[in-house]
């Protein structure tokens, strides 16, 4: 019998977070209310600003040119032509950094998070390309531009006209990364969901991204009678793949196709630049004891105390001084990379136990659960992501069995099948909702 | 004259018999006052300490608890007994070890609440390999030197004496990590 362990494991996940948060808050009063103190000493001149009127208009004094809104959402084109502003891209193309005479912010693709002074804003809604053209939520004039032109902007109540201010230094409305207990009850509370990642999010899924785990010099767990883990999980996975392309007609990405080395982070990166909307690594597993056998299905879990120990002490640092420039945060960026799956940890849970659920159902095995653990290669991933453990190779019965072709097919159709739950779902517009 | 001689004989026999006190008391730690209590590093535990060692249940599912008790002169000669009983494994048949058999301690120390363990790379290559099993492998020397020494808050893996991002592709040990005694119930 399953029991479907998802929602409990999560609420306990988030609930161990919270309290973590709680126990630093004296800690965290003292840095917001330094920030605070930073933020406030913004110069406000209204006698010589210049104003911008939110529908496509041309725009006088020193910003000429037009601001092209479409569905509340802005072409990061025009920003960077009327702003004067230049742009860099990172090699991946998955990152953005705007920089103007007050400073530089950055962007990821696809998460509504934006980056600078070693601060993060949260914005209504992912930068992202929509219709071919990558656009930001309005709130980003507001948010985020100050800093990069370094002069206040404000936005009339009817969003009909933006003033610019002159002025020495714009601000960046953002906060630390202590506010993350703030944004994970957002999502808690449904109130933030995950924007559509094109114009079709309702049409199901478009890309899957599969990584065969380890690979390379890395060998992973191997059977008493010799069977390797990357081989087998390649194996696994080139067969899921030809049934996705085939029965459901979805493009799957590999991030191996052979037997080489691929990095944790490389893994998670690629998922992210093929804009996939569903991210699983496979992997087999082992224990100590030859005995233990089953089938497990992870998603990732958060421990702000980690953010916290390691990097707001240097973030606390950095967010007070003058230079305004996102590029010399790393630090920040980290808080990026391992906060870009909490946006999407209900779909992470709801799918990982649809895969849990699929497994053991058709292969008959041991259920192990579904459980939450701080597994590298989640971190980062902008979109539903799971890591499931095809069976024991270190129990040699389990081991004779994973090698046959059969059993390998039979686990790659299990996989499907919750794949294509979790699909049919996404078109229902059901996914990762109506739970607690 | 003879008094002289007999009082200087006197006090000379007092020296050495004070003497040989002395250097009793120092060999027998037992019976001279007890060394201050201090509780920094560095200072001296010289009274036994009984520590619960975390292993694994047979099934490999949660963190299970066994006694020892070490007798260390310092904090980091303490961690490092601790580890050393971790790596030689349970004495219950119930348990399951967590660190293969092979590894070995390069060094311990103590720095500003965190703890560095540094272990031989082969952990990487002798360790079993599923997530879990590399979770509980991670946490059972975390949990053991966390739960069982006050003064350290994290705890800092380092294999060859270097950061890595996980011992076996799974678990992220980048950073100093706080212990997770939820194991225990085979919770995260």
């Amino acid at each position: 019998m399953f029991l479907n362990p998802t929602s409990r494991v999560f609420s306990r996940g988030i609930f161990n977070a919270l309290e973590e948060i709680r126990m630093r808050r004296f800690y965290i009063a003292v840095i917001l209310l330094a920030v605070c103190v930073a933020l406030t000493g913004t110069p406000v001149d209204a006698g010589n600003s210049t104003t911008i009127l939110l529908k496509n208009l041309s725009v006088s004094g020193g910003h000429p040119g037009s601001l092209k809104v479409n569905n509340g959402r802005i072409d990061i084109d025009s920003i960077v032509s009327v702003f004067s502003l230049r742009t860099s891209v990172d090699i991946m193309g998955d990152r953005l950094d705007l920089v103007g005479d007050g400073g530089s912010c950055r962007l990821l693709l696809g998460s509504s998070l934006v980056l600078s002074r070693g601060l993060f804003a949260v914005l209504t809604e992912p930068f992202d390309t929509v219709n071919g053209k990558m656009s930001v939520p309005l709130d980003f004039l507001t948010k985020a531009l100050p800093a990069v032109i370094g002069k206040s902007v404000a936005m009339d109540r009817n969003r009909q006209s933006l003033k610019v201010g002159p002025g020495g230094s714009g601000s960046f409305k953002g906060v630390g990364p202590e506010k993350l207990d703030r944004y994970a009850s957002f999502i808690q509370r449904g109130q933030f969901e995950p924007q559509s990642r094109g114009e079709n999010s309702y049409e199901g899924l478009r890309v899957v991204v599969l990584d065969p785990g380890h690979g390379g010099r890395s060998d992973g767990a191997r059977g008493s009678t010799g069977t390797v883990e990357k081989d087998l999980v390649l194996s696994v996975s080139q067969k899921l793949k030809n049934m996705l392309e085939e029965d459901l007609g979805v493009k799957v990405v590999l991030t191996r196709t052979a037997d080489y080395y691929v990095g944790l982070k490389e893994r998670t990166a690629i998922a992210n630049n093929n804009r996939a909307d569903l991210f699983m690594s496979v992997h087999a597993n082992a224990a100590f004891r030859k005995t233990v056998q089953g089938y497990e299905t992870y998603y990732l879990s958060f421990s702000a105390s980690d953010l916290e120990a390691s990097q707001l002490a240097q973030v606390e640092n950095k967010a007070l001084g003058v230079d305004g420039g996102a590029g010399d945060a790393p630090l920040l960026e980290a808080i990026l990379w391992d906060m870009a799956q909490l946006e999407f940890i209900n779909e992470s849970g709801s799918f990982a136990s649809q895969v849990q659920k699929s497994l053991v159902r058709s292969m008959k095995g041991k259920d192990r659960g579904v459980r939450q653990a701080p597994l590298a290669v989640l971190m980062g991933a902008r979109m539903p992501a799971t890591l499931v453990e095809i069976g024991f190779i270190s129990n040699p019965s389990e081991e004779i069995k994973l090698n046959r072709d059969s059993h390998q097919e039979r686990i790659a159709r299990a996989l499907f099948d919750a794949i294509s739950d979790y699909n049919r779902e996404l078109i229902r517009g059901e996914a990762g909702r109506g739970r607690p | 004259m003879k008094k002289v001689v007999k009082a200087f004989l006197f006090i000379l026999a007092a020296a050495v018999l004070a003497a040989a006190v002395l250097v009793l008391l120092k060999l027998m730690p037992g019976i001279g006052p007890a060394p201050p209590a201090g509780k920094g590093p560095g200072a001296a535990l010289d009274e036994p300490k009984m520590v619960d060692l975390y292993f694994a249940d047979a099934d490999g599912r949660r963190l299970a608890l066994e006694a020892r008790e070490l007798t260390a002169p310092s904090l980091e000669e303490s961690i490092h007994q601790a580890v050393r009983e971790l790596i030689a494994g349970p004495r219950k048949e119930s348990l399951s070890p967590t660190i293969p058999e092979s590894v070995e301690i390069r060094s311990v120390y103590f720095r500003d609440g965190i703890a560095y363990v540094d272990l031989t790379p082969n952990l990487s290559d002798k360790h079993p390999g599923g997530s879990w099993a590399e979770l509980l492998t991670v946490y059972s020397i975390i949990n053991t030197v966390t739960e069982n020494f006050s003064e350290v808050n994290r705890v800092q893996l380092l294999l060859g004496g270097r950061e890595h991002d996980t011992l076996a592709g799974h678990i992220d040990i980048s950073r100093p990590l706080p212990g997770r005694v939820q194991l225990l119930a085979g919770d995260w």
